[in-house]
């Protein structure tokens, strides 16, 4: 700069020097403001376009982290709403346990307080049992009576808790997974809209906007694995039952109550190989249809003797329950509940002659392993807990993808280069169109995103599959030819 | 007017004709060089963000309340940036607009670690001023640069099974509500049982109903895929008690 301020003022000396004529001086006057402002008018055009073309840089920019912002936080959308149902479906696990936990602690309430009634009735007497089996079986059969004996406060608030998990179940977890399914397309696709919205209008640029069409956006998915991913299936699928069987297996208050204790000398003479039995039975059960089935019950056999049938066992129900949960719109309790015809004792009629007129011939009371009249008890004195129906559970279709990938192409429209609008075409009466004018008019971007299933790292072999049931997909930006192609991107 | 002094006068036009032209050009290539310079500033703040937003393990030094517009959420986070680049990264959470989902539901995603209701803003705001080698004159001083990225940030997926048993457990809606009272009532009841199940070996009651089955293979419907993750007792015991 200084250089050529110095060029100046030397041509200026030099005329000077050379005694130029006034027409030549007066012809030479103003010739550096024209060359100036000429220089200054190329210069100024170069700032235009230098202005415009940052302007374009920071445009494109602008909207390529922003098509990349949007097709990620869609698969974002897409790994919240997998990893949401798989919370979902572990909760509901939980929940079911915890149900089948109240409605076992429900039986064990009912056995228990008819044990109470039976000791205080000393039938049989505690003492007898004690005699027979060994003081613990007495001193448990005693012990039923500190609970006091009635059962109902404590089922009262046993059924209170069961509907309350049931009430999770199909209020919270069911009315959310639905929602997911069936709002989760809309919702990813408010927040591609939001996030490219936010990005080109949100940022601080000149470019300001709340909606696409302010900002000239035009976005379209042209990959989209999706649909078909995911489904959902009723809770009474026989998959789910076997899992919650496989996870109730882990708690052995659930386990069955299969346990027979005899005495240890011979009672008959008659009977040498036979023993008064005590036969404690019970088992928490996972119907078909999903309803919970709990029965406990307590028999004390008597070995008898008469001349008629020989060595038999008299049943003495020491303890009994049955407790079912069934779908509101299946429970008929009055009709299935079997008819009080038990005689609750046998002054009458003897035990082996009442046995012998039940249907089918009754049931085998020389050698059998059950509880036959306390159950009879239990099924007539039966609890009935409704819940509100089957859940459902969302799980990977058959036909699933290992991902789902998402490609998105997004177009945005006018103020890029200005070119004039149609008024100022008007007035100037011509358009003021580069060659080619929708790479002009439009700038374009692409990108894709895709949201897998990424367990965490594992030491031993263990292989993980794609899983609801686990919480581990996440989303990622992937090359967008990925998107081309099937198979296990790089 | 002689020729002598007409030739003082022209010299003199040329002098202040050319001063005029070296004040416009070098006013002219000094805002082409403050507006690249401010341009290609811009576009590294607008990287800066765009990279801050997908930071996965964002620090949070301090707190302070967001002096944004209103649709910014009052917890705002705000870190100095840790190099010697004097950029400055801030973090806020911006409501998504209206919500596709219920309010129940967003209150489920917020027990569980992740919201659907809010785009993560990140901020690259730039230093009070610029290294130039031209004269500022005083203008980029005033330039505060500020470029924001949106993202929703956050899969909502766990590190392990039992951190996912975790979640659940801490969740109000989800768990914490009927669990509480349930666990407390079937333990009461456990109290009067315990002396009629033990003499027939029944195993004790256990009220951690999320925790045993953490690690437990689970089948999906359809896809027979079976995920096995290796046991992980140490910690279970640990977490285990936690769970109760």
């Amino acid at each position: 700069m200084s250089r050529w301020l110095h060029s100046l003022l030397r041509t200026s000396a030099t005329l000077h020097r050379q005694q130029v004529v006034p027409w030549q001086v007066f012809s030479q006057a103003g010739q550096v403001l024209p060359l100036g402002l000429m220089l200054s008018a190329v210069v100024l055009i170069v700032w235009v376009l230098s202005l415009n073309l940052g302007r374009l840089v920071h445009n494109k920019a602008s909207l390529l982290r922003a098509t990349d912002a949007a097709v990620y936080s869609a698969a974002v959308a897409q790994a919240r709403a997998l990893n949401l149902h798989a919370y979902l479906n572990r909760a509901q696990l939980a929940q079911q346990i915890a149900m089948a936990h109240l409605i076992t602690m429900a039986s064990a309430q009912r056995y228990r307080a008819t044990l109470a009634g039976q000791a205080s009735r000393f039938n049989p007497p505690a003492s007898l049992i004690g005699m027979l089996f060994g003081p613990q079986y007495a001193a448990a059969y005693v012990a039923a009576k500190a609970g006091g004996l009635g059962d109902q406060l404590a089922l009262a608030q046993l059924s209170g808790a069961f509907h309350r998990h049931d009430e999770v179940i199909h209020r919270v977890i069911e009315q959310v997974r639905g929602e997911q399914i069936k709002r989760l397309s809309s919702h990813r696709q408010h927040v591609l809209e939001r996030v490219l919205v936010q990005n080109v209008g949100g940022s601080g640029s000149s470019l300001t906007g709340t909606t696409l069409a302010e900002l000239g956006l035009e976005a379209s998915i042209t990959v989209d694995d999706l649909p078909g991913f995911i489904s959902r299936f009723s809770s009474a699928e026989a998959n789910w039952q076997a899992l919650l069987k496989r996870v109730s297996k882990q708690y052995g208050f659930l386990n069955d109550r299969l346990h027979t204790t005899r005495n240890v000398w011979a009672v008959n003479l008659r009977c040498p190989h036979k023993r008064h039995e005590l036969r404690r039975k019970g088992s928490t059960r996972l119907g078909a249809n999903g309803v919970w089935s709990v029965q406990d019950h307590q028999s004390f056999h008597a070995l008898r003797y008469n001349r008629v049938i020989g060595c038999y066992q008299r049943e003495y129900p020491m303890g009994w329950a049955l407790v079912n949960s069934a779908p509101s719109s299946r429970a008929q309790p009055d009709l299935q509940r079997a008819t009080n015809t038990e005689p609750q004792n046998f002054a009458k009629e003897a035990f082996w002659r009442w046995v012998n007129q039940q249907p089918n011939g009754g049931w085998n009371i020389f050698s059998g392993g059950d509880n036959h009249l306390a159950r009879r008890w239990a099924s007539a004195s039966e609890i009935r807990w409704t819940t509100q129906g089957m859940p459902s559970f969302v799980a990977l279709t058959s036909k699933h993808k290992d991902s789902i990938r998402l490609a998105i192409a997004v177009k945005q429209q006018g103020r890029l280069i200005h070119l004039g609008n149609e008024l100022e075409e008007k007035r100037f009466g011509g358009r003021f169109t580069l060659g080619t004018p929708e790479r002009a008019h439009a700038l374009h971007a692409v990108a894709a995103a895709q949201t897998d299933f990424a367990p965490p790292q594992t030491s031993g072999n263990a292989t993980a599959a794609p899983s609801l049931f686990q919480p581990f997909w996440r989303a990622r930006l992937i090359d967008i030819a990925d998107t081309k192609q099937r198979g296990t991107p790089k | 007017m002689n020729a002598q002094s007409t030739s003082s006068q022209t010299q003199g036009q040329a002098t202040i004709e050319a001063l005029v032209i070296i004040v416009f050009g070098f006013l002219l290539v000094l805002g082409i060089h403050h507006i690249g310079q401010l341009r290609s500033h811009t576009l590294h703040l607008l990287g800066e963000s765009h990279f801050l937003s997908f930071v996965p393990n964002r620090v949070s030094d301090t707190l302070e309340l967001s002096a944004a517009s209103s649709t910014v959420n009052p917890e705002t986070v705000a870190m100095p940036f840790l190099n010697e680049d004097p950029l400055q990264s801030r973090y806020a959470s911006v409501r998504l607009g209206d919500s596709t989902y219920s309010a129940m539901h967003l209150e489920l995603e917020h027990q569980l670690g992740f919201d659907s209701a809010t785009l993560l803003r990140a901020s690259a705001q730039s230093a009070p001023s610029l290294r130039s080698k031209l004269p500022v004159l005083g203008l980029i001083g005033q330039v505060g640069l500020t470029r924001h990225s949106f993202l929703l940030s956050g899969d909502g997926e766990a590190d392990s099974t039992l951190a996912a048993q975790a979640k659940i457990a801490g969740s109000a809606a989800l768990w914490q509500d009927s669990f509480t009272h349930s666990s407390q009532l079937v333990n009461h009841s456990a109290t009067t049982l315990q002396s009629i199940d033990r003499v027939w070996g029944r195993a004790s009651l256990n009220t951690s109903w999320l925790v045993p089955w953490a690690n437990e293979s689970l089948v999906a419907k359809s896809a027979g895929h079976t995920l096995t993750l290796p046991r992980a007792q140490a910690v279970f015991t640990t977490l285990g008690s936690a769970l109760k």
